[in-house]
């Protein structure tokens, strides 16, 4: 027989920690912007984007896209590493102890209150090693050239560093579909390096997310 | 802050409250006491509330397990908690965005639904039986608020009069 009183002093009662109203908080008169446990928050207008991706292809041509997946990827694990602090500390257990979906739903919200469009992961490939991420309404990707190639290589490089950090392998991510190439959502296969390596190619012989996975898969068998 | 009470002292400015405005405020007043004692009630007889819940669903579902019955309460404890907060702040989007937009996908993913909604249906009864009419519509717009959200029931109102939270 269930016992509620139990139940409720032994179990965390807790929503969602990024709720907007309560995470984004600042003082106007200072100019301050920052999250709920008081780190500091930056606002990037369009026009600095605009402007990096331009002075980046400007100076490094094609390899601007290196750089922008490295800034994510070093940007990316500061930033799960101060996720899971936060997370631990509202929750009161650590991330590893956090049922998975509460942590793909932290993710997601996180994602979502900080502006960065909507994601979602998909794990149905989880057992062939692969983990796809799916973000809507990207505002690194609008504010990137458009209809030349997939440009969403700052998110690449964070999902990357955030899952490396979670799994505790050297994760890669290669981005198979773009907004800014008309798609509906920008989607990235997360996975070992050497594993997803043949993504880029196959993305030349013009195959499609779905297609790419199915490769993927018999790749793995 | 109260919405309600937000829109009053704005438009005071450099006037008193007109007695229209008066009136108004009184009646906002009268309602906040109420939702606070309701939200008091909520409070001191959680325990007892979804212990009668928790006792009819076992009853109810023999077969499934006793952990998925206690996320099933978890979530709706959680969700009463952060609603009559609501309740009392006369704020829909402080349930809609600390909870309810979280707890949807835990519940598509555990594939809660069924279970869930007759847990809604039970929890709403007992609170129907437990408070007074005029108590009940204080709390009901945002438990069907969760219903709408959390179980992608219809909603039986539009959402603006659904979710006003003082029909009372």
């Amino acid at each position: 027989m269930i016992d509620v009183n139990n139940l409720i002093e032994n179990r965390s009662l807790k929503g969602n920690y990024f709720a907007p109203d309560v995470y984004l908080q600042g003082d106007n008169e200072f100019g301050l912007l920052e999250n709920r446990s008081g780190a500091r928050l930056l606002a990037i207008p369009d026009t600095l984007l605009k402007g990096l991706y331009t002075a980046l292809e400007a100076e490094l041509g094609n390899g601007c896209g290196v750089a922008l997946f490295s800034c994510g990827r070093t940007w990316g694990t500061a930033f799960a590493k101060r996720f899971a602090d936060e997370l631990a500390e509202y929750y009161e257990k650590p991330l590893q102890e956090m049922e998975m979906i509460q942590f793909l739903q932290s993710m997601k919200q996180c994602w979502k209150s900080h502006g960065w469009g909507v994601l979602d992961i998909d794990l149905k490939y989880y057992q062939q090693g692969f983990i796809v991420a799916k973000i809507s309404h990207s505002p690194y990707v609008a504010t990137a050239p458009q209809g030349k190639r997939p440009m969403g290589f700052l998110e690449a490089g964070i999902l990357a560093a955030f899952f490396s950090q979670l799994t505790g392998q050297n994760l890669h991510c290669a981005q198979t579909s773009c907004e800014s190439l008309g798609a509906e959502a920008n989607e990235f296969i997360l996975g070992l390096g050497d594993r997803i390596k043949s993504v880029p190619a196959w993305l030349t012989e013009g195959h499609d997310h779905a297609t790419i996975m199915e490769l993927l898969c018999r790749q793995q068998n | 802050m109260q919405k309600d009470f937000e829109r009053l002292f704005h438009r005071a400015e450099d006037h008193y409250l007109h007695p229209l405005e008066m009136t108004a405020f009184r009646k906002h007043l009268g309602l906040l006491d109420r939702r606070l004692s309701t939200y008091r009630y909520l409070r001191d007889n959680e325990g007892m509330i979804f212990q009668s819940v928790a006792d009819q669903l076992e009853s109810e579902f023999p077969d499934v397990p006793t952990a998925q019955l206690e996320k099933a309460l978890l979530h709706w404890i959680s969700i009463l908690r952060y609603g009559s907060m609501a309740m009392l702040l006369n704020n829909p989007e402080y349930l809609q965005y600390r909870m309810l937009e979280w707890v949807s996908e835990v519940v598509s993913a555990y594939e809660l639904q069924d279970l869930e909604t007759r847990l809604a249906d039970i929890l709403k009864q007992n609170l129907e039986a437990a408070l007074s009419a005029d108590d009940f519509h204080l709390i009901e717009p945002f438990l069907t608020q969760a219903g709408v959200t959390v179980l992608h029931q219809a909603a039986p109102h539009p959402p603006e009069y659904a979710m006003a939270g003082d029909k009372a």
